[in-house]
């Protein structure tokens, strides 16, 4: 059908044509890079937000005081994304690797062996060689959690 | 340094050991976090995707149809120059091509502007060659002319000259008076046939006008001593009339004469009945064949203004619906009719 419009139809209507798909095509390979930068701007935020609650929550771990760590994690679940939707949970793991505080209690639920074992088929294991300090949960808690001391 | 591990389903799980003063390891933040956070808001993509294409086609389409207008505005005027050549002056079609940068529509405009040269040139030519034209119509009209003129022309200064020498004889001199004046009629009825405006009526035929023009081209049959004979067969009242039937015996007869040659023989004869009028003319001469008479009326036509005899014969012929005929069955000499319908013309029809 192009064909059969005058040459002075054609190229205008070609040129404008061309424009368009450009556009298309620079909004789809926008909204490709979007996403992927949508992923790395997320996993950002929640690095920031790792660090952030490490260093509010050091004291409180060295004290092994459990309410104020609760209280830590409900105040700063508004920093990772999707933890007041229920899609994100946070929790802080005592030095053997077990839920000492958890914002989400029912999935994670607290003395839950997280580290050395298997997380939905991969084996959470701590990336850090340092000396550890060995502590233990604090008695009252592993009572409310049904832990048995090694 | 935070430990990452991805799952298949787009879910990922940090986990970020928390080191005292010391450096010893007091714990460990673990966040899990589900695909649905990784997901991008494609809500508000579109919204920008669309506001993005929305602007693409309300700006840069226009912008991009522009464009291409303004690149084929010169192939558009080359267009409609080339429509019209032939219909507008070559000097304003000239001044109408294109002049671009660009080479290869620099070599179109180049190509249009030397066609419009070259036919201005040959529009040119045709003139001058229409103007020759005109001026060789104008000639051989001319000759035609002087032709049908000069015939009868020599036979009145013959008759002035027997007018001369016999002038005191009573009878011969009412005869040849007679005689020049139909003589002159001839040429005034001639001559009036080239004025469109003059229209002067002509009388019919009469027996008589045959033996004037047999007077009339006497001394070219003298002069090679041939024998002119004349005879009459009318037996029907004669309503042709006179003035292109005396050109043509005349036409006829001269040429008879030219064919005969020294000694020879013309015979002439009027017939007339109550549908046409025959002029038969023979000559001893050699015979004329049927290609022969068609190659002469064609060079008469034309070509070759010398001789116009037979063809002003042929086109009164045609004229008046009549026709002029070789007779191919006598095998020596050369015998041609002349005829025309009996009846009368009118002078618009003449």
């Amino acid at each position: 059908m192009l064909r059969r419009l005058p040459y002075r139809i054609q190229i205008p209507f070609g040129l404008s044509v061309a424009v368009l798909v450009t556009a298309l095509l620079v909004t789809g390979i926008s909204a490709k890079i979007y996403v992927s930068n949508v992923r790395e701007e997320t996993l950002a935020t929640l690095d920031r937000a790792v660090v952030l609650i490490g260093a509010q929550a050091r004291p409180m771990l060295a004290a092994d005081d459990t309410w104020k760590t609760f209280t830590l994690l409900r105040d700063t679940a508004a920093l990772i994304p999707g933890a007041t939707k229920g899609n994100a949970r946070l929790a802080l793991l005592d030095v053997e690797g077990r839920v000492f505080a958890a914002s989400d209690p029912i999935k994670l639920e607290t003395g839950q062996e997280l580290l050395g074992g298997l997380w939905r088929g991969k084996v959470l294991k701590a990336n850090s060689n340092h000396n550890d300090r060995k502590t233990k949960l604090p008695r009252r808690i592993c009572r409310f959690a049904g832990v048995n001391k090694k | 340094m935070t430990e990452r591990l991805s799952f298949p389903d787009g879910s990922a799980v940090l986990l970020e050991s928390i080191k005292s003063e010391d450096g010893q390891t007091l714990g460990y933040v673990f966040i899990e976090v589900d695909a649905l956070v990784f997901a991008p808001n494609w809500i508000a993509l579109a919204k920008t995707a669309l506001i993005g294409v929305a602007l693409a086609v309300m700006l840069l389409v226009p912008v991009g149809w522009w464009v291409g207008k303004r690149m084929t505005q010169p192939v558009a005027r080359l267009i409609k120059v080339i429509e019209r050549i032939g219909n507008q002056p070559f000097e304003t079609l000239r001044s109408e091509v294109p002049k671009t940068r660009d080479p290869e529509l620099s070599r179109i405009s180049n190509a249009i502007t030397q066609l419009i040269n070259e036919l201005e040139q040959h529009g040119m030519a045709d003139a001058r060659a229409l103007s020759a034209e005109r001026l060789a119509a104008v000639g051989r009209m001319t000759a035609a002319v002087a032709h049908e003129i000069n015939n009868p022309l020599m036979g009145l200064l013959t008759a002035t000259q027997t007018l001369r020498l016999h002038g005191e004889d009573k009878k011969i001199r009412e005869l040849t008076v007679d005689l020049v004046d139909r003589g002159l009629q001839q040429l005034r009825t001639t001559l009036a046939a080239l004025l469109p405006q003059v229209r002067i009526e002509d009388r019919t035929l009469e027996p008589g006008d045959l033996e004037d023009v047999i007077r009339l081209v006497q001394f070219a049959a003298n002069s090679n001593s041939a024998n002119l004979s004349g005879r009459i067969e009318v037996d029907s009242a004669l309503r042709v009339p006179s003035a292109p039937m005396r050109q043509v015996m005349l036409n006829l007869l001269f040429n008879a004469i030219k064919a005969a040659g020294i000694e020879g023989q013309i015979e002439a004869i009027l017939k007339a009945d109550s549908n046409k009028v025959e002029f038969v003319v023979f000559n001893s001469g050699a015979s004329l064949t049927k290609e022969k008479l068609r190659e002469t009326l064609e060079t008469e036509s034309g070509l070759d203004p010398r001789g116009f005899g037979l063809w002003v014969c042929q086109e009164l012929a045609s004229h008046y619906q009549g026709g002029l005929e070789l007779d191919v069955s006598i095998s020596e000499g050369t015998r041609l009719t002349f005829w025309i319908p009996n009846r009368e013309f009118q002078v618009d029809e003449a």
